[in-house]
């Protein structure tokens, strides 16, 4: 498949930095790591099948950088948490509940939810592109909904 | 709308990256080759670093007086490294993971650095600190003084290049040094204590640079820095904002 820098940033852009932000909770970090992955999926030779074969790749990639990034010592002295959700605007109270709570989910927790809800992929997909097994993904999911489910007012059971 | 994905789905659609991200994105389109690309990425995080250096440094300045080498646990490197212009030895210290501390002849921090690669999977690999430093004495460096003078540093060369910026605030110089082919210099996004530099292998287009007079340049060791295609760097360099 030919290579469009300025497509690829337009249409998964958004999704990759919500992804990032709900492993860094930081915005310059989370775009750090969606900056990371557009410029490794432009230097990468790999082979792309399909458009969806470059969405996971690139939410792979994109997990991994703000995985690192958020482990790195410089991670200081930038905009705030709070700051940042308030600078957001959202619909509806109950929204920014939701990211709040979701965000205070132990991080391997939030990252399977994000993938599930968010990108709607199955736990097998999930897995793929986490690298764990199915059931530590199921797990995951499970412990995640089982929080939120406390934490969340009408939030349903599956 | 009330079931989860949907909740979930339209409280998170609130994200998007901010028109700052997507202009400096729009700054780089990839005509400038893939080894530009590669640098700016490199270069940019130089910027990152330099902004959270100075809470850092702050940090462990304030609290101990002054940092020791000796202070410091994690592995020592004694390596050569250039910096304003004159080479020195310099004692680096492991922090974390890629990161690092140099200490002077005297035993005193003078300067954090880290620095990470990327696989082709986007995982992390820690530089050692030879491949930073190596890294770094290939690399440009600009100082502000107190007076408001742009001091450039490259190797043993340093020259004021203060006439040189642009309307913009930013800087287009190049270095002939046969021993390094990244010697076009974009330094930008310029502050106190920080800056980016995209270091290319040739000019941007439309742009014009500066040429730093060479003439006395120390020629070293052929710059190796690899940029295979599987390998994206991304290294940090940061100053004590004293």
């Amino acid at each position: 498949m030919t290579k469009d820098f300025d497509k690829i940033c337009e249409k998964y852009g958004n999704r990759l930095y919500a992804a990032a932000f709900n492993i860094c909770r930081q915005q310059q970090d989370a775009e750090d790591a969606v900056q990371d992955a557009l410029l490794a999926y432009y230097r990468t030779d790999k082979e792309f099948e399909s458009e969806e074969h470059i969405k996971a790749w690139l939410l792979r990639v994109t997990v991994n950088a703000a995985k690192s990034t958020k482990r790195l010592f410089w991670n200081k002295n930038r905009t705030s948490y709070e700051e940042y959700m308030d600078s957001l605007v959202f619909e509806e109270p109950s929204d920014r509940t939701l990211m709040d709570e979701v965000l205070a989910l132990p991080e391997k927790y939030r990252i399977v939810i994000h993938l599930f809800y968010f990108e709607e992929y199955k736990t097998r997909e999930i897995a793929e592109i986490l690298k764990l097994s199915e059931n530590t993904v199921k797990t995951r999911l499970s412990n995640g909904r089982k929080i939120l489910k406390t934490k969340l007012e009408g939030w349903e059971d599956e | 709308m009330n079931n989860n994905k949907d909740r979930y789905q339209k409280s998170f659609n609130t994200l998007h990256l901010s028109e700052e991200f997507r202009e400096k994105i729009n700054e780089h389109p990839e005509d400038n080759g893939k080894g530009k690309i590669m640098n700016f990425r490199a270069m940019h995080g130089i910027s990152r670093i330099a902004a959270a250096a100075v809470t850092v440094c702050t940090i462990a300045l304030g609290s101990a007086g002054v940092c020791y080498a000796n202070d410091i646990g994690g592995v020592r490197t004694t390596l050569q490294m250039w910096l304003n212009g004159s080479s020195q030895e310099v004692e680096v210290v492991q922090t974390g993971e890629g990161s690092y501390a140099i200490y002077d002849e005297n035993g005193e921090e003078t300067m954090g650095f880290g620095g990470i690669s990327y696989d082709e999977f986007g995982n992390e690999v820690p530089m050692s600190a030879e491949e930073l430093v190596g890294y770094m004495n290939n690399d440009c460096h600009l100082e502000i003084t107190d007076d408001g003078r742009y001091i450039f540093s490259y190797k043993n060369l340093t020259e004021d290049v203060t006439d040189q910026v642009d309307k913009k605030g930013n800087l287009y110089l190049h270095v002939d040094d046969p021993s390094n082919p990244y010697t076009y210099f974009e330094i930008t996004d310029i502050e106190n204590h920080g800056y980016s530099v995209e270091s290319g292998r040739k000019a941007s287009f439309g742009k014009t640079y500066y040429e730093i007079d060479s003439s006395s340049l120390v020629i070293t060791d052929v710059n190796e820095r690899n940029d295979d295609e599987n390998t994206t760097y991304s290294s940090f360099v940061m100053s004590d904002g004293e």
